[in-house]
């Protein structure tokens, strides 16, 4: 099946996909045909009432959880022609749940360079492990001095670790940044910061698909999620 | 040396006061395991005697197909005991576990009878039972320690792997550490038993052949011979069943099911 979408804008595309999950009254949809495109240089916020399948939709567009109908794509190509770490490495999800391994925040920032696919041409962004001072300067930037790469990734409070993540995926130059409520834990500042470094990213040629009810970009696109349905919303 | 002594009945009976002992204690004491240890005592009669009337059947005839088909047995027995004992156990397990129990089993079972107490014929009966026995019982308990741990371990690091396969790990690279973590732990009780041996505790087959009237220092060759081969079929298992099965915890598109939550 063709994408909708020019290829060449349309960076990820979802194609009315579903996605049914186990519920204790039997199977329940949560994303109900949903058509959804992040174009190059894109901010796209999707905001809603809690338990509306947000964040659902971000773990199906990193294929983190299978669709019961529809179709994705990453440039064009469909979700299937990708090996899914390919598609991972370059369609980075970002969750509050997600862990640190154990160590310093320092392995954590360079854990990608420890997998396969980094060393494979075929399998990631091209994105050389950063250096010490690279490292030490972007997370001053997003942690203001409060982290830093000796910390112990097991001390970390929420907002440090939602920041650290975001941050290890920033690093692998991934095509789209799929982020859940990376601000939720936030002070203003903090959060002002982590939209600025958003916006960075996305410049480059990027996208990134926003959930939460924070801040909204002032060129990013909002689009309103309510009973597994999407709509246009509000600026 | 003189040979052994006969258990008869009244033997019996009386080491069945034992039992009287222990049940009377989960009476008094409320413990409720009244009904399972007089189950299991009389589980402990009727499989030892009926193994007894068994092996001196098979010692009798010696048949090379006899012997192959009792330690199949054996190992289709090991696996639906290992498959009992695991709590946190994906679907389509069986056919991992029956390698990882066939390859070890056969391979420690006729490396020890055929290379290190040469016997002859290679299917003899009363030295390829009684060894592949201890081989396929000791390697499942390792193997089912092993396996509870890897699904266990990569349930507790759910969120961990979940972010190792967002950044692109494959399976194999976001379950390695619960992969190193089981089989350590499947090892443990084999090297602690080994470190222990001899000092703490004299273990069963030493005992019985000195009992049977064999000469402990014939026994004890056994005994290094049997624990250092149950260590081997320990390691041999838990690693081929672990990374036989630990893919059973994703599914074809390397995403984390064993949660149950897709």
């Amino acid at each position: 099946m063709k994408p909708p979408v020019d290829a060449k804008t349309g960076l990820l595309q979802a194609v009315n996909i579903t996605v049914e999950r186990n519920a204790e009254t039997g199977r329940r949809i949560v994303l109900d045909r949903i058509s959804l495109a992040a174009d190059r240089g894109e901010i796209v916020h999707v905001q809603g009432p809690s338990g509306t399948g947000k964040s659902t939709l971000l773990w199906a567009l990193a294929r983190m959880l299978p669709l019961d109908s529809g179709e994705i794509y990453l440039e064009g190509r469909e979700a299937g022609a990708w090996p899914a770490p390919s598609w991972r490495a370059r369609v980075a999800l970002v969750v509050q749940t997600h862990a640190m391994v154990p160590g310093t925040v320092g392995r954590n920032l360079l854990l990608p360079w420890t997998l396969k696919i980094r060393s494979r041409s075929d399998g990631a962004p091209r994105a050389l492990p950063p250096d010490e001072s690279r490292l030490r300067r972007e997370l001053d930037a997003l942690c203001q001095g409060d982290v830093s790469l000796e910390t112990d990734a097991s001390r970390l409070s929420v907002g440090q670790t939602a920041r650290v993540s975001l941050l290890r995926s920033l690093l692998t130059a991934p095509e789209c940044l799929l982020l859940d409520e990376p601000c939720a834990a936030l002070d203003p500042d903090a959060a002002d910061r982590v939209m600025a470094r958003i916006r960075e990213f996305v410049t480059d040629g990027r996208a990134a698909l926003v959930v939460g009810h924070g801040s909204v970009d002032p060129l990013g696109r909002v689009v309103r999620l309510e009973s597994g349905r999407l709509s246009e919303g509000d600026r | 040396m003189t040979g052994a002594i006969e258990i008869g009945t009244w033997q019996l009976v009386l080491a069945t006061g034992f039992i009287v002992v222990s049940a009377g204690l989960s009476l008094a004491l409320g413990l409720g395991y009244c009904r399972s240890l007089v189950i299991a005592t009389f589980r402990t009669y009727l499989q030892l005697w009926a193994l007894g009337f068994v092996l001196r059947w098979v010692f009798s005839i010696d048949s090379a197909l006899l012997v192959l088909a009792i330690l199949a047995v054996m190992m289709i027995m090991a696996v639906f005991t290992i498959q009992g004992r695991l709590t946190n156990r994906p679907s389509g397990l069986f056919p991992s576990l029956l390698n990882a129990v066939f390859l070890s089993g056969v391979t420690v079972t006729f490396a020890v009878t055929a290379l290190i107490v040469n016997v002859e014929p290679w299917y003899a009966a009363r030295y390829v039972i009684p060894i592949g026995g201890m081989v396929i019982g000791n390697s499942m308990t390792g193997l089912a320690l092993a396996l509870e741990r890897v699904f266990g371990d990569m349930l507790k690091r759910k969120d961990e792997i979940n972010t190792l396969l967002s950044l692109g790990a494959t399976p194999l690279e976001a379950a390695l550490p619960s992969i190193r973590t089981a089989l350590k732990a499947g090892l443990i009780p084999t090297i602690n038993a080994m470190s222990a041996v001899g000092i703490v505790f004299i273990p069963g087959m030493m005992t019985g052949q000195i009992l049977a009237g064999a000469d402990p220092r014939t026994a004890a060759g056994y005994q290094i011979v049997v624990m250092l081969m149950i260590s081997a079929a320990t390691t041999l298992g838990s690693v081929i069943a672990v990374l036989t099965s630990f893919s059973r915890a994703f599914d074809k598109d390397c995403r984390f099911t064993l949660d149950g939550t897709r």
